[in-house]
């Protein structure tokens, strides 16, 4: 490293310092350092003009626009992988994951030069109003900016996942990705044999009967039963209804299906669950042809490569207890798959 | 003479005739001089996250980016401060002799080698539509420079001999560097911990 650097000069025995260059010399010199501040100073200022215009729209530094202005034609591409649960494992350095996540779809869509969006679904669902959140906002944006969006399934879009992916344009499956699993779930665990054995007794004062329905630590009761069954009713018909306006299919042709079972690429493919078999790359040109590309798409993707360190550090610092990483306390209504181990 | 004819002598000199920019820096002290260096390069820093393929600023998208470029500046600056007093304090450690005041100037003069960065990416994505390997390797070069200057700054500074100078410089970053990597590892042991409880 020694090399690197100019010879070495004493600057403790201070020395005559040499004659300067002449004029001439010095002229230029201070023309040169001027043209590099003039470049610099344009650089910053056309930057500024680009995260100007953009914020017109999108009120966060976001200079794509400006940057991307030689790609008019893109399509983007937003990841919705795992249960998706509203939570607050990634709050302590960020937004909790579905907002952070409606955020980047939103600030994908909205991009003037991106045409076309794929989701690429990979889960198994999630929580009721987690997955309303997504189903929601994708409708949203779909119909605030007319632009195409198409959910792409790798593995598993069953439960929530299919009701996020039934809020798109189209669904592009692979022949063997796990699909389907419409229904709603609501586990209680009953801890009353087990608190038997350790000698707890649990005495809740509750200013009405129901005041703790799902109770783990007593058995349920027949009218407990009913109403929680209601519930689910009530939640499996929001499911049903949004399936069925996503897909244009009357509810009676759904129902049958619509028993919790799950399907393959292809059974869902012939039953009319999801419209096309293929890969990533078929869903990118499916989206550019419903958006009316002609060239080739190019893929833009708006991922934010510290989430998993974020929550990786999130859930360190936080810590939890034996409950709350096995949901057995917190009792929940999903719209959950239980087949990966998802559903608690 | 004029003092911003002056000014921009000091920047020519920093890069090309480093005795001359040391003389200078030693006779008039530009510490405004210094101070726009190191808002120069904050400023690109801030800017530079919003091209594609850079941590995406998600948990500072709240903030307008005015205020976020001028946050920028002012961090650079008080980065450099810091920088400086570690800096010097380690050089004294050392047996070295010089002015801290100097040191700044210094330090923020070679910040300056980022203002390449932008015209790099601007270019960059002009003739080839996209960014990121430029991203990288704009990074690598401008860094290994402002390192370089950095180095000599130091060693011009206080009179000492460069591998010296690079031991002052990289002593304070290796002393971080294995902090950060302690507090990961207890954060990334204490993860695993809790994992293995729970099996």
């Amino acid at each position: 490293m020694d090399n690197a650097l100019p010879p070495e000069t004493p600057p403790s025995t201070p020395s005559p310092a040499p004659p300067g260059p002449a004029p001439d010399r010095r002229l230029f010199q201070r023309l040169t350092v001027l043209s590099i501040i003039a470049l610099f100073a344009g650089s910053l200022a056309v930057a500024v003009i680009g995260l100007r215009q953009k914020t017109e729209s999108v009120p966060s530094m976001d200079a794509s626009k400006l940057l991307l202005s030689r790609r008019p034609n893109l399509v983007g591409v937003v990841s919705l992988r795992g249960p998706i649960y509203d939570s607050d494992e990634s709050r302590m350095f960020g937004a909790p994951r579905i907002e952070a996540w409606v955020r980047r779809f939103k600030r994908l869509i909205e991009k003037e030069n991106v045409k076309a969006i794929v989701i690429e679904i990979n889960s198994p669902g999630g929580s009721v109003g987690a997955v309303q959140e997504i189903f929601s906002q994708v409708k949203k944006m779909r119909s605030k900016t007319e632009k195409p969006v198409i959910a792409y399934v790798g593995d598993v879009a069953a439960s929530g996942g299919y009701y996020v992916a039934s809020a798109c344009d189209k669904i592009v499956v692979h022949p063997g990705s796990l699909t389907g699993s419409i229904g709603v779930i609501f586990s209680v665990s009953n801890f009353t044999e087990l608190m038997k054995k350790v000698g707890v007794q649990m005495t809740p004062i509750k200013s009405g009967k129901h005041k703790d329905i799902g109770s783990p630590t007593r058995n349920m009761t027949d009218e407990e039963r009913k109403l929680l069954q209601d519930v689910i009713d009530d939640a499996y018909g929001q499911f049903l209804s949004a399936v069925s306006e996503g897909r244009n299919m009357p509810l009676e042709q759904l129902r049958p299906l619509a028993d919790g079972r799950i399907f393959t690429g292809a059974q869902a493919r012939k039953l009319g669950l999801v419209d096309v078999l293929g890969d990533s790359e078929d869903a990118l040109n499916l989206a550019a042809e419903l958006a009316g590309m002609q060239d080739a798409p190019q893929a833009i993707r708006d991922s934010d490569p510290w989430q998993g360190l974020i929550e990786i550090l999130g859930s360190a610092f936080k810590g939890h207890s034996l409950g709350s990483l096995s949901g057995l306390s917190r009792p929940r209504l999903e719209y959950m798959w239980g087949g990966l181990g998802g559903a608690e | 003479m004029n003092r911003f004819a002056a000014q921009l002598d000091i920047i020519y000199d920093f890069f090309a005739s480093p005795f001359q920019a040391m003389e200078s820096v030693r006779g008039n002290r530009p510490v405004l001089l210094g101070l726009m260096a190191y808002l120069a390069s904050g400023m690109t820093w801030i800017i530079v996250q919003a091209f594609p393929g850079t941590f995406n600023a998600e948990i500072l998208s709240w903030i307008p980016w005015p205020m976020l470029l001028a946050m920028g500046g002012v961090v650079a600056v008080i980065v450099g401060i810091c920088l400086t007093g570690i800096l010097h304090i380690t050089a004294e450690l050392f047996g070295g002799n010089g002015s801290a005041l100097g040191l700044y100037v210094l330090l923020g003069l070679s910040e300056l080698v980022w203002v390449f960065y932008l015209p790099i990416l601007f270019l960059a994505n002009f003739l080839f539509g996209y960014t990121g390997v430029f991203h990288f390797a704009a990074l690598l070069v401008l860094g290994t420079i402002s390192l370089s200057l950095k180095a000599r700054s130091i060693r011009d500074n206080y009179g000492f001999t460069s591998r010296r100078a690079w031991t002052v410089l990289f002593l304070p970053y290796t002393i971080a560097v294995l902090l950060g990597a302690g507090f990961l590892a207890y954060l990334i042991g204490s993860a695993v911990v809790t994992a293995l409880k729970l099996i």
